[in-house]
């Protein structure tokens, strides 16, 4: 177990490289000269020229990528164009918005997703499955800005029960901060609800077929106790890949989300540095983005062992 | 069926069971009005071949028929003499596991992959008594040690995978009695075993069925296991019971054609070794389509003309010995 985990985080690092080799070239490889679109249409040759000698684009590439990986390795990302700021120091301050919303959104998707699945497995055929095949088809179809548009319309303008958009840090107290995200939280869940939910019918679909399954029901078994204690944990498996996968996508709902209801987290961050050719924060972002994702799946295929019993790496 | 019995040592008293398959264009008489006793301590064997309603007798006793796609239409099945079949789900949980078990054919698939070998015996003891969780993991080594599973305190700690087929069925035998049931339906629990592994858990049922107390309803396609095991034996065929007697009577004198096949088609070794075995022609008919008359009667070797008009009743051709074929006289003993 030990060795495996040390050999996944070796791989871990190879991958980081490639993904840290692909960031460096999309800077470089961009079309057009990368100083001239950062310094923006109005630019001056010396503004250009001084965003050049910053970036140490003059150099040959290899030495310009030993000296931008010697950084990020020693925590430096690099500058923002844009703030002038520390990409790092910058994400930091727009971290905590970010976390909470895609925290909020895993703990509602993972409950509410695995509860839905397991009772349209349960009584398959009937009302509660109907209602989530319909249900995941809109879940699937429509995109969060819609759903986010809908229910701000519904919940905040109408009927004025939740605020319509902003962050409340939680420095202020649980309070205002859950209620500012329960909409968010809620339209950015739907899609996640609606594949755990899928995910998780058919994984204990199969596992309710299962000869042990008889067994359980022939001890005396409760349908609760057949349903979570016998059958949930042996159709986990395939439940922990879409969550991973879900966390995985996440990131990229949250762009979404907090830039609808304004939310000042990394999501909105990189979309402004989309905006602006803040190719540095970019760049932070998507190292460390990808970082996150080695370390989900890492933890994906450990939890397997939690599990299953008969897995073991 | 007309058999010796006072009625208070009857545990069992299964009436007219009618069973039915559904899917999406047939129904399939799965069942087709099954009757029989069980004594208590008593081991009763079923024969028959595949399909021939032997385990669906079984799960009917327990209502343990696939939720959407079986159903028990008829009949009535006393237990202690309270119809099973009028009880609430709730009520029916308290009877599966504590006063009837069941082992089943394949104990490599029938224990939980999961969870601990000793945490699901412990389970079957915490669903029916109130015990603490280290009681009942108490319980559960103990009865692993009953079914003579070497080393059960390291055992009970095992993962399913971690054990042998025979030592899985062992496992499971110790689930089954760990609440001491009244009743043990055992649906073909060596089919799945070698030999010798079959002989060790069939004399393991023997044992501890003697010394629990616990009748035996016994499911098997093998007449050598019913002749080793079995104080009565009934033969089913197409989803009804053809013949009913003791062991010794059965053997001596099997007195319905179809029972008179089984028994050719076992191997003997008087017979030599380069001979055939005799087989029954035909196949078994499908139960979707209901014939009139005797289910038997298209692969019989003795049938005449009136067996495909209607069907024979179950009728004594001997101190309890009954056999549903209208030739049963003239066939005895041939």
């Amino acid at each position: 177990m030990g060795t495996y985990i040390l050999r996944r985080l070796i791989s871990a690092v190879a991958v980081m490289m490639v993904v840290g080799i692909f960031v460096f070239l999309l800077l470089r490889l961009a079309p057009g000269d990368p100083a001239t679109m950062m310094a923006g249409d109005m630019a001056t040759q010396q503004m250009i020229d001084g965003i050049r000698e910053q970036l140490g684009l003059n150099e040959p590439l290899p030495t310009q990528f030993v000296h931008w990986a010697l950084g990020v390795l020693s925590g430096n990302i690099g500058n923002s164009i844009f703030a002038g700021q520390p990409v790092l120091q910058l994400i930091s301050q727009r971290v905590e918005p970010t976390i909470s919303l895609s925290v909020l959104t895993t703990i509602l998707s993972v409950a509410i997703g695995i509860v839905f699945g397991t009772f349209a497995a349960w009584r398959a055929g009937g009302f509660v499955d109907r209602t989530l095949t319909a249900f995941s088809a809109l879940g699937y179809s429509v995109p969060v800005f819609v759903t986010s548009y809908f229910l701000v319309y519904a919940f905040a303008i109408k009927a004025r029960w939740l605020p319509v958009q902003g962050y409340v840090s939680i420095d202020h107290g649980f309070g205002p901060w859950f209620v500012q995200l329960i909409l968010p939280t809620v339209a950015l869940s739907l899609s996640y609800i609606a594949f755990i939910a899928r995910i998780t019918r058919a994984s204990m679909l199969e596992v309710l077929s299962e000869d042990y399954m008889r067994t359980a029901a022939a001890k005396g078994a409760s349908t609760y106790s057949m349903l979570f204690h016998h059958a949930l944990k042996n159709a986990s498996a395939p439940i922990l890949t879409a969550i991973g996968i879900s966390l995985a996508y996440l990131i990229g709902g949250v762009v979404i989300t907090e830039t609808v209801f304004n939310i000042p987290g990394v999501g909105r961050l990189v979309v402004d540095a989309i905006n602006n050719r803040d190719y540095p924060v970019i760049q932070g972002v998507l190292i460390l983005v990808s970082g996150l994702y080695v370390l989900i799946n890492l933890a994906v295929d450990l939890a397997y062992t939690l599990v299953d019993p008969r897995i073991r790496y | 069926m007309q058999t010796q019995t006072s009625a208070d040592d009857v545990l069992l008293d299964v009436r007219e069971i009618v069973t039915h398959f559904y899917s999406e264009n047939s129904v399939t008489r799965a069942l087709g009005g099954v009757s029989f006793q069980v004594r208590a301590g008593e081991t009763l064997g079923v024969v028959g071949e595949s399909g021939c309603g032997k385990s669906v007798t079984a799960l009917s006793i327990l209502r343990l028929l696939p939720k959407l796609t079986g159903k028990i239409v008829g009949g009535e099945i006393r237990f202690h003499g309270r119809d099973l079949l009028k009880l609430s789900e709730q009520e029916m949980r308290k009877v599966r596991g504590n006063r009837i078990a069941m082992i089943f054919q394949e104990p490599m698939t029938s224990l939980n992959p999961v969870h601990t070998v000793g945490s699901q015996i412990a389970e079957a003891v915490r669903i029916h008594t109130k015990v603490s969780r280290q009681d009942a993991m108490a319980k559960a080594q103990e009865m692993l040690a009953l079914v003579r599973i070497a080393d059960p305190q390291r055992r009970v700690k095992n993962y399913p995978h971690e054990m042998s087929g025979g030592m899985r069925q062992r496992a499971m035998i110790a689930m089954a009695l760990a609440c001491s049931p009244e009743l043990l339906i055992a649906d073909e629990p060596t089919t799945a075993l070698d030999v010798t592994i079959q002989a060790q858990i069939l004399r393991l049922i023997v044992d501890l069925k003697e010394r629990i107390g616990t009748a035996v309803l016994f499911i098997t396609h093998d007449l050598g296991v019913v002749a080793e095991t079995c104080q009565r034996v009934m033969v089913m065929y197409a989803g009804r019971i053809v013949e009913e007697a003791s062991v010794s009577d059965l053997f001596a004198r099997p007195s319905h054609p179809y029972t008179q096949g089984l028994m050719r088609s076992v191997p003997d070794r008087r017979r030599g070794r380069r001979q055939r075995l005799p087989e029954i022609p035909g196949i078994v008919p499908s139960l979707r389509e209901s014939a009139a008359g005797c289910s038997f009667a298209p692969r019989c070797p003795v049938a005449i003309k009136s067996c495909g008009e209607a069907v024979p009743p179950m009728r004594v051709v001997g101190p309890g010995h009954a056999a549903a074929c209208w030739r049963s006289e003239e066939v005895m003993g041939a």
